[in-house]
């Protein structure tokens, strides 16, 4: 019972005798109360896994969605030397094993990555470490060659590049065609790389056999990325001037040269195929391309495939030619409906004779600087090295001889690849991701040129997104297996025991436990959107 | 880490459509007494962060008569005063009473009672403080059971629910009190079913509650994980399931005095799934299933 003596207590503050509480529970330590405890263990996003170079997309997507571009440039450029270039001629494994296609449509990673990469042009590339003794030559200026130039002299290498052709970029320039990657910006992003880190880029300089022992002397480490520049024509056509390679036809189309002849059959159905195709057809020439299986079934990029139909080229798919009559001037071609034998495609049913002025081999690359294949101990790049790949695996295999490289010089601790770290960490699936607070919503559409605008010239056909358009973009990014401090696991404590520290530097700080109170209850490890909370045994 | 040292978008919510602010100012504290994963504390928790310091819980027997602390502690920041079982909005109606005679009409008082002190013991309190247009907000957080005696069966328990009083499952002659309807034949100044499964819906409504007059009543849904035979862990899915289900729809009084929804599930999913996510409903049958299913679409 409360007297009036205890209300004259109370309001002298003491409390003494009454049942009224005013210590806090604080004092309670229900942490020990818990078998389990919730960790932050990041981990790997599947496009960081498809990636060959292993960009930190999950991360350089925060900074981006933030406003914070030049950051998320910074990261971009951590492991891709020409993110400009990427953009525009990567196939994106990324997207293709970006977690958000099993909820609604991939983020477009590759529109972003090309703006940042435009961004970029005008930002020069940032030193790592101070210049050093160590020389390197590298034999070819293309996405290998640039990649190893970049990730060496990054560390402080004095490098030197040997172009055989006049100007720089190797199968960027002479393979690419501009409506896909426009010289400008392939120029821009090179010249930055060469300036920011005072490449010594020597073009027409041919590297022959007799000269491989003085470069040896002259340098502490040569790289060989000369590329495959030469279509391998096969053996069965005959000789003749109306039988030509794609790649030599790109290159002289590259260098405006003036093509001859009005008809044009190209054999084969790669990215050489439907490129040389598409920018015949831009020059006012009859094209049509023959390919042995079904269109399904090309080894070009999808995109590609579509864009070319769409621009009415003339794919027949499922034929081959059994018979190549040489005319002097032209060539009398019989085509046949393919048909399958086990592994192998025969010829089955005739079903007409075509006249054409060439005849297009674009079937295969192979390399034309042969000697350097003799040399065993040569530290190869690109697809020199590893046969025709995509531009991210050249750039993947410049890079890994310039660690190599660098190993080799003792700046590079052994068996250690600079973002090891990330490797390491174990990749998450779409399972693992706690979506319940996100909803749907499409990715944005990327304006290209109409097929009417591009028929006739070499534009750029997708024609991409500003900045902070594209903010909204990445902002779809669920960042798998990356803590953004979003505040999901602090909202849903019912312990209050998660406190979240934005300000910190050190990821292990930002989100904080307070295992003295934590129950173990794992509610925040099942709302993780993220997956990047897991529970483990407290011992 | 690699991975993970950029400094964050800077945006102070975990969804891409929350854009409702919420405060860092914490009324409740760690060290409560609840069992881990507890519904009732995570919304008396983030009750408190809208309604702010000026409030005073006042609370009947219940599970949180026990989380808040027992004597000298206490888990809330602000006053509460614990009653009876049967009399806490008798008791609120007196507190509001004398701080109205003090010219202290913005102190928000907040009843907080179990299903229990609710839909059984509390409810001719509750009645009369509706009948006299009390100004309080009562929420009754209801974990479908008395939990904190012993899981005992109450009127607000599912039928077919297991609890320590029905071992074989609530009779399906008994259905859960439409509390609600009862309510609302007292014309509240507000009425709603929120669960902290969806945050926008139930920052909204507590919000609309602070702002109203008169007797106010919330009927939050608050997961048990002994009681309902769930892991920790699991607790806040297994609430988000029952809304998902139709099993516990959010709804809301509005201006005209029509209860309507507040939120109607894009992919519904059935009875069946929600119950099979909890160990108390282990001996419902196909057809009972079917019932309930039955009684909701």
């Amino acid at each position: 019972m409360i007297k009036l003596k205890h209300i004259e207590a109370i309001r002298n503050g003491d409390f003494t005798g009454l049942p009224i509480s005013n210590t806090s529970t604080a004092v309670n330590m229900t942490g020990s109360w818990k078998f389990f405890r919730p960790t932050l263990k990041p981990k790997k996003s599947p496009c960081l896994e498809a990636c060959p170079l292993h960009i930190l997309i999950a991360d350089y997507m925060q900074e981006f969605a933030a406003g914070n571009h030049l950051n998320a440039l910074e990261i971009l450029r951590e492991n891709n030397p020409l993110p400009a270039v990427t953009g525009r001629v990567c196939p994106h494994f990324c997207q293709s094993a970006c977690n958000r296609t099993d909820f609604d449509e991939a983020v477009l990673i590759g529109d972003i990555e090309r703006a940042l990469g435009d961004l970029g042009l005008t930002q020069p590339y940032s030193m790592e470490s101070q210049e050093c003794q160590e020389k390197a030559a590298i034999i070819g200026s293309g996405p290998a060659g640039l990649a190893a130039a970049v990730f060496l002299a990054r560390s402080g290498v004095k490098v030197t590049i040997f172009e055989q052709s006049e100007a720089p970029g190797g199968l960027l320039r002479y393979g690419i065609p501009a409506y896909r990657l426009p010289r400008r910006i392939l120029e821009k992003e090179i010249k930055n790389i060469v300036e920011s880190y005072s490449i010594d880029l020597r073009c027409n300089h041919k590297i022959k056999s007799t000269d491989l022992d003085n470069l040896r002397k002259e340098y502490d480490a040569v790289i060989a990325a000369p590329g495959l520049t030469q279509s391998s024509i096969p053996e069965t056509w005959p000789e003749t001037p109306t039988v030509k390679g794609a790649l030599e036809l790109l290159a002289a189309i590259s260098r405006d040269e003036p093509i001859p002849g009005q008809d044009f059959v190209i054999i084969g159905g790669g990215n050489a195929a439907l490129d040389t195709a598409r920018s015949l057809k831009r020059l006012g020439k009859t094209v049509q391309i023959i390919y042995r299986r079904t269109i399904d079934e090309m080894p070009a990029y999808p995109d590609e495939i579509i864009e070319a139909q769409s621009e009415g080229l003339l794919l027949r798919e499922e034929t081959v030619i059994e018979e190549i009559i040489d005319n002097g001037r032209d060539l009398s071609l019989n085509l046949h409906r393919s048909r399958k034998n086990g592994d192998r495609i025969e010829a089955g049913d005739f079903i007409e004779t075509i006249t054409t002025d060439f005849l297009i081999a674009a079937t295969g690359q192979e390399s034309s600087g042969d000697f350097l294949n003799c040399n065993p101990e040569l530290l190869k790049a690109g697809d020199f090295a590893h046969g025709a790949a995509s531009v991210a695996e050249a750039l993947a295999s410049g890079r890994k001889a310039a660690e190599t490289t660098l190993r080799k010089f003792g700046r590079l601790p052994d068996d250690s690849i600079t973002d090891q770290e990330t490797q390491n960490l174990p990749p998450i699936t779409f399972a693992a991701l706690h979506l319940n607070y996100y909803s749907k919503k499409p990715a944005l559409k990327i304006p290209q040129l109409d097929e009417q605008t591009r028929s006739d010239n070499f534009s750029e056909i997708h024609l991409g997104l500003s900045l902070e358009q594209l903010e909204i973009e990445a902002e779809r990014c669920f960042h798998c297996g990356s803590c953004t401090t979003c505040g999901i696991c602090w909202f849903f404590c019912p312990d209050v025991a998660i406190a979240i520290n934005r300000e910190s530097d050190n990821a292990e700080s930002q989100i904080l436990f307070d295992y003295d109170h934590c129950k173990g209850c794992g509610q925040c490890a099942e709302v993780c959107p993220r997956g990047v909370i897991e529970m483990e045994e407290d011992l | 880490m690699t991975n993970n040292n950029r400094p964050a978008t800077g945006k102070n919510h975990f969804t891409d459509d929350t854009n409702w602010q919420i405060t860092n100012a914490e009324l409740m504290e760690s060290g409560h007494m609840a069992c881990p994963g507890c519904g009732a504390s995570l919304s008396m928790r983030h009750v408190l962060k809208i309604l702010g310091p000026e409030t005073i819980v006042v609370m009947p027997a219940c599970c949180w008569a026990i989380i808040a602390g027992g004597q000298p502690t206490t888990a809330l920041s602000v006053p509460l005063l614990h009653t009876p079982f049967a009399v806490a909005a008798a008791a609120a109606s007196g507190v509001r009473q004398a701080l109205t005679a003090q010219k202290k009409e913005h102190i928000q008082i907040l009843t907080w009672a179990g299903d229990g002190g609710t839909f059984d013991i509390g409810l001719q309190g509750i009645s009369g403080a509706a009948e006299r247009h009390e100004d309080m907000i009562y929420i009754c957080y209801d974990n479908e059971a008395y939990m904190n005696t012993g899981i005992q069966q109450s009127s607000a328990t599912p039928h077919g629910a297991w609890t320590t009083t029905t071992p074989g499952g609530k009779d399906f002659k008994y259905s859960k009190k439409d509390i609600l309807a009862i309510i609302k034949a007292h014309n509240p100044g507000y009425l709603a079913s929120a669960t902290i499964a969806y945050p926008d819906d139930f920052y909204a409504k507590i919000e609309k509650a602070k702002a109203a007059r008169g007797f106010r009543f919330i009927h939050l849904l608050a997961a048990c994980p002994s009681g309902w035979k769930i892991d920790s862990q699991n607790a806040l899915e297994v609430t988000r399931l029952a809304v998902e289900s139709g099993v516990f729809p959010l709804v809301e009084m509005n201006n005209e005095g029509a209860i309507e929804k507040t939120y109607e599930p894009e992919n519904p999913i059935s009875v069946k799934e929600y119950l099979a996510t909890q160990g108390r409903f282990k001996k419902i049958t196909a057809e009972e299933t079917e019932i309930w299913q039955n009684e909701i679409s």
